[in-house]
């Protein structure tokens, strides 16, 4: 662990110190935020910050496996990074180094997300730990689950586009459920890292003429896509939020309900690990 | 200044071969082959560039497309000593490029401007058999000739000098005779007045976004004039740059980098008194 996730980690620390309990406190959390009034309908009252974190790590291990695999050939745990924990662990499969342009901006810029994605495990699992709570396990992952993403550096940019968006709308959708002032100041941090990441791969997208499909009627493609636009912001200039439970039901494929498929086999760990019954519908406000 | 400069025999840089000769024999079923860009030698190619298949015995010998196998319209030959290619895009569908050179060990093709991008496969079908393999088709994958071929020396360009009464004349970037592939040293420094130019030639870029294409010299930037297609030969692209700065007076031997669409290509080294 570096300084600065030293310092975050000791933040949270010193934050949980005053807490007994992370209930979440939805009327403060919405109050006056219209752009979260839609997630904080759906908020389960019962979710507390750990369980928020601990649904970001298994996100984080999962684009933090995409990125080093492509860019790599290699598993983050093969990097270094620690994936035990609670909950079940499981293997990564598919996926594969893909072909780049090297010394391109794009494969620069993947090395560099790759290995913020992987600090960024690294400190999701470090806060929990400081905070007396084991880290959730990495799951199984499979990354070909779409078939896509490995071919080519266009399969990667549809992929990691996807990926990042849906990283930013989960912040963004978790934001409100956060109790923890420590918690929100590192989530929103990390959000913001998302969104950089996802500029660049949109900008990408756009250089390389890359179609990228919409992963839910929420999703703002890019051009040259048809309606998309530069950056994935709504109608009031703001990132679209999804619930975990949208957020599930993408990354398993799209299946209502479910606890298990797509990228995760086996299901994610932790408590947060049901699709909802619909995806994130168009009208994200 | 504009793209249409003389090119003198480009066609045979694209003809380029080993030229190992097999006259009177058998030929055996073609070896497995790869394919990159013929200016990078990467794998990875854009639509409408100049790329090559390798392998082995996909023909007895050598034959280019010439000049009037390239026609009014610039179209080529699909087929040439008895070999022709497929190419199956991303998409699945199956195209038959242009072909510029067949040889025993070699076929330069051009993508086929509608090739989806991603990966694709080929075909090399010859009288001796087929023979398949992959490449990666990307929006650009910028590349410059070399005179050497090696993808890294002096550049297959020209040099433009024009005086300040507007005379213009052609020079070479590489030396003569038995040091036919080393710089020759641009002269900027005898008569400072003269605005120098640098015509370079490659593939893979004509489909570049028009975000300025960057072109530095010993780490110097360079203006860049024009950067798309050289208009005459399929799959050839141009990029005209300068007038070279006075800060490059005595710079010596250096790189020249060009970078597209934060894609760089090949480097290629010049030499500068």
């Amino acid at each position: 662990m570096n300084t600065t996730q030293k310092v975050l980690v000791n933040s949270i620390r010193e934050n949980l110190a005053d807490r007994r309990g992370f209930l979440t406190n939805m009327g403060m959390a919405s109050a006056g935020l219209g752009a979260f009034l839609a997630t904080a309908g759906t908020a389960n009252a019962q979710v507390t910050d750990v369980d928020i974190l601990q649904f970001a790590l298994n996100l984080e291990y999962l684009e933090a496996e995409f990125y080093t695999m492509a860019r790599t050939g290699k598993t983050i745990d093969q990097m270094g990074v620690g994936i035990t924990g609670s909950g079940t662990t499981g293997a990564t499969t598919g996926g594969k180094m893909v072909t780049f342009i090297e010394g391109s901006t794009l494969a620069r810029s993947a090395d560099e997300i790759a290995g913020d994605e992987r600090t960024h495990v690294t400190l999701l699992r470090g806060a929990l730990t400081a905070a007396g709570v084991m880290p959730v396990a990495k799951p199984a992952i499979n990354l070909n689950a779409l078939g896509i993403g490995f071919g080519s550096q266009e399969e990667f940019i549809i992929l990691a586009r996807a990926f990042e968006d849906v990283g930013v709308s989960a912040y963004g959708g978790a934001a409100p459920l956060i109790t923890s002032k420590a918690y929100l100041a590192v989530a929103a941090r990390i959000l913001a890292a998302e969104a950089e990441h996802t500029g660049s791969l949109r900008l990408h997208a756009v250089l390389y003429n890359v179609k990228v499909p919409p992963v839910d009627p929420a999703d703002i493609v890019v051009p040259p896509s048809a309606g998309g636009k530069f950056s994935s912001l709504n109608a009031n200039a703001l990132s679209i939020v999804r619930t975990p439970g949208q957020v599930l039901y993408i990354v398993y494929g799209g299946q209502a309900g479910a606890k298990t498929g797509g990228f995760y086999p086996n299901g994610v760990n932790g408590t947060l690990n049901m699709a909802d019954a619909t995806p994130a519908p168009a009208s994200n406000t | 200044m504009t793209h249409p400069i003389k090119i003198l025999g480009f066609a045979a840089l694209l003809s380029i071969s080993p030229c190992y000769l097999l006259h009177g024999q058998t030929t055996p079923p073609p070896g497995a082959t790869t394919a990159t860009s013929v200016a990078t030698y990467k794998g990875i190619v854009a639509p409408d560039s100049i790329a090559a298949a390798w392998g082995s015995n996909f023909a007895i010998s050598t034959i280019a497309a010439n000049g009037s196998d390239l026609g009014t319209t610039g179209t080529l030959p699909n087929t040439l000593g008895g070999a022709r290619l497929t190419l199956t895009d991303s998409a699945g569908v199956v195209l038959v490029p242009g072909l510029y050179m067949v040889s025993p060990g070699q076929i330069n093709f051009v993508v086929p401007a509608n090739a989806a991008q991603g990966k694709a496969t080929y075909s090399v079908v010859s009288a001796s058999g087929t023979v398949t393999g992959t490449l990666l088709i990307s929006n650009i994958a910028p590349g410059i000739f070399t005179a050497d071929q090696s993808g890294s020396g002096v550049p297959a360009a020209q040099i433009l000098r024009v005086t300040t009464g507007g005379q213009a004349t052609y020079e070479s970037p590489q030396q003569s005779g038995n040091s036919a592939f080393l710089p020759r040293s641009i002269d900027l420094s005898s008569s400072p007045t003269d605005k120098v130019y640098i015509v370079l030639y490659g593939t893979g870029f004509r489909r570049r976004s028009p975000n300025p294409v960057i072109v530095t010299i010993g780490g110097i930037s360079v203006p860049v004039l024009y950067a798309a297609a050289q208009g005459q030969y399929p799959g050839l692209d141009q990029i005209n740059i300068g007038p070279l700065p006075q800060s490059l007076v005595g710079f010596g031997a250096v790189d020249l980098a060009v970078t597209i669409d934060g894609v760089p290509a090949n480097t290629v080294r010049i030499a500068i008194r």
